[in-house]
């Protein structure tokens, strides 16, 4: 055997198999919506929002929204529906990328409304610079939603639909930690940058609507600083919240959490499809219709 | 300058392009081809940080001029020992100065005089790498104290100007070498002088080149990067809140994780040597099939085990002095082995277990040679292994805790935390081991390579292998983690 000739063998198959795995996953329906870790978990859902067909409406939050998966909102009209609900995140940073293509229903998480950017945040910036990040645009198979691990990820979960533990607990999260006044005060750049962010958003006619989830038990605004914010961000703007853990508690909706505060699949999806009902009602009152959603999408599209 | 960014691609492929097609003074001659290597290697070294250029730069010299002198023909003996200790001294100064300053100064210090001198003391950087390419330096001199010429085969006394630059350029070189520069393997002069000269591209061992850089790649990008994203959760406080079986779980994958980052930076550099035309040692063989702690400091990190066998614990007298000063010499190599990973209490403590181990081991009769990895394995084999496996594992724990209360909470955290698992850590652990057990397997079953053989010709097998190192290739594109820094950097 020559010095060289294992080494070519070696890289036309691999060159070979690239093909065939490009041409497979081509083919097959299959594209992961999880992934076994939030970094990759977060890569699919920034993809999908700025590299598929423009969605009619986008979901922005924390990995508590990250949850209701586009495929829930498959059979509804505001398909398709972009999750940019980033694990680690909050919603000022995914509406960072909100504002570079603005669809034209934004809905905004108000749970994890004062969350501040962190290392977490800066990861992914640094990620959707690169080089890997800026090529998956046009070369599907490095996409993240194509990796075989996440694809494999996915299929199991989606078959594995039952809660390991049905009772909230107290989890310590980055939102819940920011309770009080003093805490609402340290965020005061925080909303200052989401008051730039939604005035921008509603320059581009975008409507957006303020939503709280149910993350593990009732929540005040009392417990989270957060809600105040959101009203009053309504308020000034004049935007439509919708309190889906109310909703879901008024309706009897029994829950099921994985971890206290993550719903389970089978939650998740009678929240979306509630939070689906919600919108759609919300859109046949005047002047909020789906003809302004409609046509708010045919716009991006000439864009 | 990371393995695993496109900086380091495109600085790979300028480097390899005017090395062997530069213009003739650069890559028709070895000094030009030599010059062309040092050169890079000092831009990769101070890629991010460029004053660090200067330490390596006053180390090298140091030990060129150091090496220089104890080749000198007619010199005494006791000008040659001072010059050794000279030499040793810079080398050993520089790496307490820098790595263990602060360590020292506040277990020497009075309490009050630490408080004053702490700014200044606990700001020290630690320069990247120093620990390898210092082990380097003093290996090259005490090669040379030992043998004088013949220790390190391909020197001689430089005689005149021209031959003084050409021994300061071959010095710098061996000294530099990027693709081992900042974690090895640790290069001693003996292995690596013999070796510097014109290079051509016809000399390539591309097989060998590019299995160890797809290998390379793959362990850290998709095995160890992978695997990293679940070992963060086994950090402090993070970990007081899982179950037990996760923290078990966690654990061992911090277990294939440090070792899949390690060997496969160990063999991206073998494998980039190769594309230079150099041969650096194997560093890791297959560590996780060892039967004994003996064993496994033969398979693991195997250039710092023998770099402290050769020049630490050989000159403190080895197994020459009975066995009560065996012992010691054991647990002194092994103390100050787990120190030079880390100026920490745990890092000492982590190389104390293990010289206690190597040190019953070797009392209960116990011992390895190279030979024994291809014993036939026996279900007492196996057990042994087991356990030899396991308690590497537990002891990993104060690398990824390095203060060693956390290490306590974790133990309490296993014994009082509910019984159970997280699936998503799980998946990912159980998913990215799979190489690392696969690897091992075949490394443990030797004969099942000569029956494949036997079955499919060498053709078959030829293709078989380069197979499996596609499909690796394959998922270093569309399968890799979160790139993150290689964990030996902090050594």
């Amino acid at each position: 055997m020559s010095r060289s000739s294992q080494a070519l063998r070696i890289l036309c198959l691999a060159v070979t198999l690239g093909v065939v795995f490009a041409v497979f996953v081509g083919l097959v329906p299959w594209r992961a919506e999880l992934a076994e870790n939030n970094f990759q978990a977060n890569l699919i859902r920034l993809q999908a929002f700025l590299f598929d067909p423009p969605p009619r409406a986008v979901l922005v939050g924390s990995s508590i929204s990250g949850r209701l998966l586009p495929s829930y909102f498959a059979q509804t009209k505001f398909a398709p529906l972009a999750n940019l609900g980033l694990d680690g995140s909050g919603p000022g940073f995914g509406l960072e990328f909100v504002l570079k293509q603005p669809p034209p229903l934004v809905l905004i998480e108000e749970n994890a409304l004062l969350r501040p950017s962190d290392g977490n945040d800066e990861t992914l910036r640094q990620a959707v610079g690169g080089l890997e990040f800026r090529a998956a645009r046009y070369v599907p198979l490095l996409r993240a939603d194509r990796r075989p691990s996440s694809l494999l990820y996915s299929w199991l979960k989606r078959r594995q639909d039952t809660p390991s533990n049905t009772s909230p607990a107290s989890p310590v999260t980055a939102t819940r930690s920011q309770s009080g006044a003093g805490k609402r005060e340290l965020s005061r750049p925080i909303i200052e940058e989401l008051r730039a962010r939604i005035k921008s958003l509603l320059e581009h006619q975008s409507r957006i609507v303020l939503l709280r989830l149910p993350a593990g038990r009732p929540e005040t605004a009392n417990d989270n600083p957060a809600f105040t914010t959101g009203d009053e961000l309504a308020k000034e703007f004049n935007l439509r919240q919708l309190d889906l853990a109310a909703e879901c508690s008024l309706r009897g909706y029994a829950l099921k959490y994985t971890d206290g505060l993550h719903l389970t699949p089978s939650s998740a999806r009678e929240v979306s499809r509630l939070l689906a009902d919600l919108l759609q009602r919300t859109d046949s009152t005047p002047g909020a219709g789906e003809a302004d959603i409609a046509k708010g999408a045919s716009g991006r599209q000439r864009l | 300058m990371l393995f695993n960014s496109w900086t380091f691609v495109v600085f790979l492929l300028l480097v390899f392009v005017g090395y062997y097609f530069g213009p003739s003074w650069l890559s028709r001659t070895a000094t030009g081809q030599i010059g062309w290597l040092t050169l890079a290697s000092f831009i990769f070294y101070g890629w991010h940080t460029p004053w660090l250029v200067i330490l390596l730069a006053i180390s090298t010299f140091v030990n060129a001029e150091a090496a220089r002198r104890l080749l000198e023909p007619g010199a005494s003996r006791a000008r040659r020992l001072w010059v050794l200790w000279v030499a040793l001294g810079f080398n050993l100064g520089a790496l307490a100065f820098f790595k263990y300053a602060s360590l020292f100064a506040r277990l020497l210090l009075p309490t009050a005089l630490w408080e004053k001198w702490r700014p200044f003391i606990g700001n020290i950087p630690l320069p990247i790498g120093i620990s390898f390419y210092t082990f380097q330096g003093i290996s090259l001199v005490m090669d040379l104290w030992r043998g004088g010429a013949s220790g390190v085969p391909g020197v001689s006394f430089p005689k005149g100007r021209p031959e003084i630059v050409r021994f300061h350029e071959r010095t710098w070189f061996f000294k530099s070498f990027f693709p081992q520069l900042i974690s090895g393997p640790i290069v001693k002069a003996h292995e690596f002088y013999h070796q510097i000269g014109l290079k051509s591209l016809g000399g390539v061992d591309w097989n060998g080149a590019i299995k160890h850089l797809i290998a390379g790649f793959f362990l850290k990008m998709v095995v160890a990067d992978n695997l990293k994203e679940a070992t963060v959760a086994l950090a402090y406080p993070k970990f007081l809140a899982l179950p037990k079986l996760s923290l078990l779980v966690l654990l061992y994958g911090f277990s294939f994780q440090i070792f899949a980052d390690f060997c496969g930076y160990s063999l991206i550099a073998i494998g980039l040597g190769k594309l230079f035309g150099y041969e650096l040692p194997i560093n890791f063989r297959s560590p996780y099939l060892s039967r004994s702690f003996t064993e496994f400091w033969r398979r693991w990190h195997i250039s710092l085990s023998t770099w402290l066998r050769s020049y630490l614990y050989i000159p403190l007298g080895g197994n020459r002095h009975g066995a009560l000063r065996t012992y010691c010499n054991l647990f002194i190599v092994m103390f100050l082995g787990g120190l030079w990973h880390g100026a920490a209490w745990s890092y000492a403590v982590w190389g104390t277990a293990h010289g206690v181990l190597l040190a019953i081991e070797r009392a209960l009769g116990v011992s390895a040679t190279d030979a024994d990895r291809n014993r036939p394995w026996t279900l007492a084999g196996l057990f042994r292994a087991f356990i030899t496996f396991n308690v590497v594992s537990i002891l990993w724990l104060l690398f990824k805790l390095p203060d060693f209360g956390q290490v306590i909470e974790y133990a309490r955290c296993l014994v009082r935390n509910p019984v159970g698992l997280q699936p998503q850590s799980f998946f990912v652990i159980a998913l990215f081991s799979v190489p690392i057990f696969l690897m091992h397997l075949h490394a443990a079953l030797p004969s099942a390579k000569a029956r494949l053989s036997a079955e499919f010709g060498e053709r078959g097998l030829a293709w078989t292998e380069a197979a499996v190192y596609a499909n690796m290739l394959l998922l270093v594109v569309v399968n890799s983690g979160t790139p993150g820094e290689f964990i030996y950097f902090q050594f």
